[in-house]
C-alpha cells in the first residue's frame, strides 16, 4: 500500500508538474532553434564576404521618399560631373513596390552624350554611390552616320536608367 | 538434507573436535563401508576455509582456476558446546500439533527471545499416551555463523555432531545395544551422550577432559572424582538411577589412559564399560586402525548417517539455511531494485541537466540575437545581398561583349535592360565575322542563347548589317526587373 501511495504520489508530482516542465522545455528549445536559424543567416564565409564587399563596397540604409530621391539624385549627379558626362535634367520616374523586395524602387532616368571612356569610368565609378541600387537600363549608340574608322573620338549617345530603394 | 535428494554413494563428513577439524571420505560399496582418505589439522592452524581447499572441496583464491572441482558431497557437524538439548513429554498427537506444543515449551524453557533461538525436536517412545520428545536449541546467531564459516564445503547438510558419535557407536563400536549412555572423553570437555534406538535423545558435556586426567595419580583421582560426581549427575538428569536403566560405555581407543579412567569410574560408583572400534563391516586405507576409528568416529558418524540418509535427525540448519537463501533472494533483489533507483536517478539528473541546459541556452542565444547591433548588422547584411542580388555589372558586360578576336566587327548600339534580352547592332565585313562574333559570345557561360536575330547586307557600304540578342546572367529575366 505504502508502495502504491508512493507511486501514486510520484505520479501526481509527475502529471502536474511534468507538462508544465515539458512545455517549457520545447519552448527553450523552439527559441534555441529559431535564434540558431537566425544566426545562420550571417554570412560567414569570407570568399563570399569579399565578393559582396566588391559588388556593393557601400550602401546606406534607405531613407524615405523625399529624402532618398535627393541623395540619390545629388550623388548620381556628382557622379556625372566627375566622369565629365553632360547629361539632360535627371528625370524620376514614379516609384513602385516590386515583388520579392522589402522597400519600394524610385528610378531616375537620364540622357547625354560622352566618349565611350566617360562612360566606362563613370560606370567603374558607379558602385561608389551608396544610394545605387542597380543599373535597370543602359543603351548606348554611336552615330552610324559617321564611318567605323571615324568614330573613335566622336560621343556616343546614352540613355541610363539607374534605381535606389526608398522606405 | 531434503528429501528429494538422491543418497549419495560416498560423502566426505567434517568435524571441528578436541581443537582439530577433522575429515574423512567415505564410500559405501557391498555392504562394506570404505574410508577412502581421512584428514586431521589443528584449528590454531588452519580455518574451515582453508580445510575445505586442503580437502579438496573448495579452490586456492590464489589458484588460476578456480571452477569448482567434482567431489562428493560434505556433510559438516556441529559441535555440541553450543547447543542446549531439553527432553519434555506431551500427548501423543499429530504433528503440527506436535509442533506447536515442543514451541510453547522451547519458550518456557529457553533463556532467550525465541526469534534468537533456532529450535529443532524429535519424537521419542510413546508411553501411556504420553510421547517423549528431545529438543535441540541453539542461538540463531551461532548458527548463522557456523553456516558463513563453513560455506565453502558447500554442505549438502550440517547435523550435530553428537548424533554422529552416537551413530558411530553404533556401527563401528564394539557393545551396541539399543540404548545406553555413551560417554565420549575429549582432550578439554566430555561429551556424554543417551542414545536410545539408535537415536540420540539427551546430550551434556562436562568441562573436564583427559588433559584434566593426564596430570599425576594422586592430583588426578581428586579429578576423577569430580568428574564422577558431575557424571552422576548428569546421568541422573537423564533418568538414571545408579545402575539403569540402561548401561553406561565409555568410547574408547583401547588405550591404557581411557581404561584407566573407566576403572576410576566403577570405582567411583559409576558402573562403566569401554567400547572399542570394531573393524567388521569397515574398509579402512593402509594405517587407519582402531586408534583412528576412535579419533574419526564423529566424522566417520556424520558420514554413516548421510550416507545411510538416516531419518529424523535433529536439524537445526534448514531455518537458518531457508533465512539465508531469502536473505540472498533479497540482497539480490535490492541490488536491482538499487541499481533502478541509480538509474532512475541519472536518467533524472540527465534530464534535469539537459533541461537547464537547454533554457539557460535558449535565455542566452535569445539574448544575443535580440541584441540591436546584431539585428542592425544583420538587417545590413540583408539589404546588402538583396542589392547585389539585383546589382548587374555592366562593365563585366561590355567587357564579355568585346573579349575575343573580333576581326572586321564594328558595335553601333548596346541596350541593356533588366526583364529583357541584351541587344547589340553592329556591322561585319562578312558572315562568317558575324558569326564568329556570335560564337565568341556563346563561349562565355555569363551570357547565353546569343542569337543572330537580322543580318541584312548594306548595299552601300558593302557590309553585313546584324542584331545579335543574349542574355547575361539572371538579369534579362523578366522576374529580375525591379
Amino acid at each position: 500500500m505504502l508502495q502504491i501511495g508512493a507511486a501514486s504520489a510520484v505520479l501526481i508530482f509527475v502529471f502536474t508538474y511534468g507538462s508544465k516542465g515539458y512545455d517549457r522545455w520545447s519552448q527553450a528549445r523552439t527559441t534555441v532553434a529559431a535564434a540558431k536559424n537566425k544566426l545562420g543567416e550571417v554570412e560567414t564565409d569570407s570568399h563570399r564576404q569579399a565578393a559582396l564587399a566588391m559588388m556593393v563596397p557601400v550602401f546606406e540604409a534607405p531613407q524615405v521618399e523625399d529624402k532618398q530621391k535627393f541623395l540619390f539624385r545629388d550623388k548620381l549627379h556628382e557622379q556625372f560631373k566627375k566622369a565629365g558626362i553632360n547629361t539632360e535634367p535627371l528625370q524620376f520616374l514614379p516609384v513602385r513596390k516590386p515583388r520579392g523586395v522589402p522597400y519600394r524602387v524610385l528610378k531616375i532616368k537620364c540622357r547625354g552624350k560622352c566618349k565611350l571612356d566617360q562612360l566606362l569610368d563613370f560606370l567603374a565609378n558607379l558602385k561608389e554611390n551608396p544610394y545605387l541600387v542597380a543599373v535597370e537600363e543602359l543603351r548606348f549608340q554611336c552615330d552610324t552616320k559617321e564611318p567605323p574608322e571615324k568614330r573613335k573620338d566622336k560621343e556616343i549617345t546614352i540613355d541610363l536608367t539607374v534605381s535606389t530603394f526608398v522606405k | 538434507m531434503s528429501k528429494g535428494e538422491r543418497t549419495p554413494h560416498s560423502v566426505i563428513a567434517v568435524a571441528k573436535e578436541d581443537a582439530r577439524f577433522k575429515a574423512v571420505e567415505v564410500r559405501r560399496q557391498d555392504r562394506q563401508v570404505e574410508v577412502l582418505w581421512s584428514k586431521s589439522v589443528p584449528v590454531e592452524k588452519q580455518t574451515w576455509s582453508g580445510f575445505a581447499v586442503e580437502c579438496g572441496v573448495a579452490s586456492n583464491a590464489d589458484e588460476r582456476d578456480k571452477t569448482a572441482k567434482r567431489h562428493s558431497p560434505a556433510v559438516v557437524g556441529l559441535d555440541s558446546t553450543g547447543v542446549a538439548f531439553y527432553r519434555v513429554s506431551a500427548p501423543a498427537v499429530d504433528d503440527h500439533e506436535i509442533e506447536a506444543i515442543v514451541k510453547m515449551q522451547a519458550e518456557s524453557l529457553l533463556p532467550l527471545p525465541p526469534d534468537q533461538i533456532e529450535v529443532a525436536w524429535r519424537a521419542g517412545s510413546t508411553t501411556n499416551g504420553n510421547m517423549d520428545i528431545t529438543i535441540a536449541a541453539a542461538r540463531k546467531e551461532h548458527l548463522h555463523r557456523f553456516v558463513a564459516g563453513v560455506k565453502d564445503f558447500r554442505p549438502r547438510g550440517i547435523l550435530l555432531s553428537c548424533e554422529g558419535t552416537g551413530r558411530a557407536w553404533q556401527s563401528l563400536f564394539s557393545n551396541a545395544v539399543s540404548q545406553a549412555a555413551l560417554i565420549s572423553i575429549g582432550v578439554e570437555n566430555t561429551q556424554v551422550c543417551l542414545v536410545q534406538n539408535g537415536l540420540v535423545t539427551r546430550v551434556g558435556v562436562l568441562d573436564m577432559g583427559m588433559t584434566a586426567f593426564s596430570i599425576p595419580s594422586e592430583a588426578a583421582d581428586g579429578v576423577l572424582e569430580r568428574f564422577s560426581q558431575d557424571l552422576r549427575v548428569l546421568l541422573a538428569s537423564f533418568g538414571w538411577d545408579g545402575s539403569g536403566p540402561w548401561p553406561v560405555f565409555v568410547l574408547s581407543d583401547g588405550g591404557e589412559a581411557l581404561q584407566r579412567v573407566t576403572e576410576r569410574l566403577n570405582a567411583t560408583g559409576v558402573p562403566a564399560k569401554t567400547s572399542v572400534p570394531n573393524l567388521a563391516g569397515l574398509k579402512p586405507p593402509a594405517g587407519f586402525g582402531v586408534k583412528e576409528i576412535y579419533e574419526y568416529r564423529t566424522p566417520l558418524g556424520l558420514a554413516l548417517i548421510a550416507l545411510d540418509k538416516s531419518p529424523g535427525a535433529l536439524n537445526l540448519f534448514d531455518r537458518v539455511l531457508q533465512e539465508q537463501e531469502q536473505e540472498k533472494a533479497a540482497s539480490a533483489w535490492r541490488s536491482v531494485a538499487l541499481a533502478g533507483v541509480a538509474a532512475g536517478m541519472m536518467l533524472a539528473a540527465l534530464l534535469a541537466t539537459v533541461y537547464f541546459t537547454d533554457v539557460a541556452s535558449a535565455k542566452r542565444w535569445d539574448a544575443m540575437v535580440q541584441q540591436p547591433a546584431f539585428q542592425a548588422s544583420l538587417q545590413q547584411q540583408s539589404l546588402i545581398q538583396t542589392v547585389a542580388r539585383h546589382r548587374p555589372d555592366m562593365l563585366e558586360l561590355l567587357t564579355l561583349v568585346n573579349t575575343g578576336q573580333n576581326d572586321g566587327i564594328v558595335l553601333d548600339t548596346l541596350h541593356f535592360k533588366k526583364g529583357q534580352t541584351v541587344t547589340v547592332t553592329g556591322q561585319a565585313d562578312n558572315s562568317e565575322q558575324m558569326w564568329k562574333f556570335q560564337a565568341n559570345l556563346r563561349e562565355h557561360k555569363e551570357l547565353k542563347n546569343a542569337e543572330i536575330m537580322n543580318a541584312t547586307p548594306d548595299s552601300k557600304t558593302k557590309k553585313i548589317k546584324f542584331t545579335i540578342a543574349f542574355h547575361y546572367r539572371e538579369f534579362t529575366k523578366k522576374e529580375s526587373a525591379l
